[in-house]
């Protein structure tokens, strides 16, 4: 039940922003790197806490005020793979949440902000003789950080910094990854 | 007491496995090339520093090698020679003088360990429990892995024997498997008057030459492998052998050929105990683990200090066999291997995926 509140409580905060018709939605196509990554599963190639490309997308309700929301998707292919005994793998994450950014009104030209929120990790990994094979999905939160510059009427850039964490203490079953982004964004008023 | 020079002679076949070149089969090359690489990689993630091991199919040794080092601050390589502290494989060195006695009509399995040791405090608890772990609650009903129980067949080997359980193991296996580089007991290398009483001059001498090739200990902690402090040196039923691959392929192929006891009686030991309230399949035998995987047979049985560590399979049915020792609870120690399901190790299951099914 107390999820359900803090849950409505920010849905209220979002859409009953009395700046709402001041908002902006962003489009946001990213590449990043992620980084530091630990999992519970097999890192037979040993490269799963190396920086790796990622790529993704991501939608932004940024208001007039404080309190907006966005939603992101992002890929890291052959997360697991050195090009030893893992032949492909990636991990997917899906996250949304919640942002907290300063009022427009006193930061108009760049939009600083935090968020927090939670989503799905998704890990696949295919060894060369099939003996370690993953699919897992699990559940993650996240916390992060990034800004928002505002080119011209349409279009933008931000950059970000996120960490997601999984699972429990137990190293078998944790899951741990940072990443760090940037991207053009499209927006709408 | 025997020489080495008569050790070496005894059981000539059993040498063969290791006096004769690695051979592999066109068809096993390739999986074992594969096989190398993965154990390198689980022995990384795992946090040994040194490993060795073998695999013998048809008697023959198809796979020999240490990878890491016995010594990681020298970088002193392991090697086949290196010697281990092999734990809980000891068990299966009790099994078989256990079921010597039995052969010799010197022990009933059935009979009540409290007979022979006081350790036991279930009254109607029997040798079998006992060397089937099912000694605790309501004896016979229940598996559970407990290598302080199993100690307690050790005044049962001594008493049937009729000899000190090291003074057995060594006469009854490790001599006449020709297993001259194993040692009943690391206290050996320092022997009290007591224990050196049991054993001929060539025989200490060889013991304490073998513990010199010893690998360091190390334990697994978060950051890696760190160095520690032996395991306890002195030797029982449950544990305290010190062993190389090589000295145990030698055993593995004289328990093949039958040399310490009759194929029945091995069968036996490789038959999963029943529950004797749920009748359900219980995961061990006489002194090993017995499971079924995909409709193959596996018996095996791990060792695990936080130092050392130790897997030995065989799949007898195709007459193939793994082991690996190791400076570290590595091959273990993250693996509920007590549960009776062998597939948890990231090395058996390797094996077995690339050799067995």
């Amino acid at each position: 039940m107390s999820r359900l509140r803090v849950w409505t409580f920010l849905l209220t905060a979002v859409v009953g922003s009395p700046r709402l018709a001041g908002a902006d939605w962003l489009l946001i196509p990213f590449i990043g790197v992620s980084g530091r990554t630990e999992t519970g599963f097999l890192d037979l190639d040993d490269v799963v806490s190396n920086p790796h490309p990622s790529y993704g997308a991501g939608v932004t309700f940024l208001p007039d005020g404080m309190v907006g929301a966005e939603a992101e998707v992002s890929w890291t292919p052959s997360a697991f793979t050195g090009h030893d005994l893992i032949e492909s793998s990636r991990i997917i994450t899906a996250t949304g949440g919640m942002v907290l950014t300063l009022p427009k009104r006193w930061s108009p030209r760049v939009r600083p902000y935090v968020m927090i929120g939670a989503g799905l990790i998704h890990v696949t990994s295919t060894d060369i003789a099939g003996i370690f094979p993953v699919d897992s999905a699990r559940g993650v939160t996240c916390a992060g950080a990034g800004a928002w510059i505002p080119i011209s009427p349409r279009l933008g850039a931000r950059a970000s910094v996120r960490y997601l964490h999984g699972g429990s203490a137990d190293a078998t079953n944790r899951f741990k990854m940072w990443q760090a982004a940037g991207g053009m964004t499209v927006q709408f008023r | 007491m025997r020489t080495r020079g008569v050790l070496v002679s005894v059981n000539l076949f059993t040498a063969l496995a290791i006096l004769g070149p690695t051979v592999a089969s066109p068809d096993d090359a390739d999986a074992i090339a594969l096989f190398e690489r993965y154990v390198e990689a689980l022995r990384r993630i795992a946090h040994v520093p040194g490993l060795s091991g073998i695999i013998l199919r048809d008697g023959r040794t198809v796979w020999l090698r240490g990878l890491g080092f016995e010594d990681l601050e020298s970088r002193i390589p392991a090697t086949p020679d290196t010697l281990y502290h092999v734990a809980s494989l000891t068990k299966t060195f009790t099994s078989t003088l256990l079921l010597q006695c039995v052969e010799r009509g010197t022990l009933s399995l059935d009979e009540r360990i409290a007979r022979y040791s006081s350790a036991i405090p279930e009254p109607d608890a029997t040798v079998r429990h006992v060397l089937t772990h099912t000694s605790q609650g309501a004896p016979g009903a229940i598996f559970r892995y407990d290598g302080d129980r199993f100690f307690a067949l050790t005044a049962v080997v001594t008493a049937c024997h009729g000899r000190p359980f090291r003074r057995a193991l060594a006469a009854e296996i490790l001599d006449r498997a020709a297993m001259i580089d194993s040692v009943p007991g690391h206290d050996l290398e320092r022997p009290t008057p007591t224990l050196a009483a049991l054993f001929d001059p060539a025989s200490l001498a060889r013991y304490a030459a073998a513990v010199r090739r010893l690998a360091l200990p190390y334990t697994v902690s978060r950051g890696g492998a760190s160095r520690s402090d032996y395991p306890p040196r002195d030797m029982n039923a449950a544990t305290g052998l010190l062993s190389n691959v090589v000295d145990l392929a030698k055993y593995d192929a004289a328990i093949d050929a039958n040399v310490f006891i009759s194929r029945s009686s091995q069968q036996q030991a490789w038959t999963n105990a029943i529950s004797t309230t749920f009748r359900d399949t219980l995961p061990y035998g006489l002194g090993w683990f017995v499971q079924q995987e995909s409709g193959v047979r596996l018996v095996w049985h791990y060792g695990q200090w936080s130092q050392y560590s130790a897997l030995y399979l065989k799949v007898p049915d195709r007459r193939l066999t793994l082991i690996l020792l190791a400076n570290s609870g590595g091959l273990s120690v993250a693996f509920p291997m007590a549960a009776g399901d062998v597939m948890v190790s990231p090395f058996a299951r390797t094996f077995v995926k690339l050799f067995v099914t």
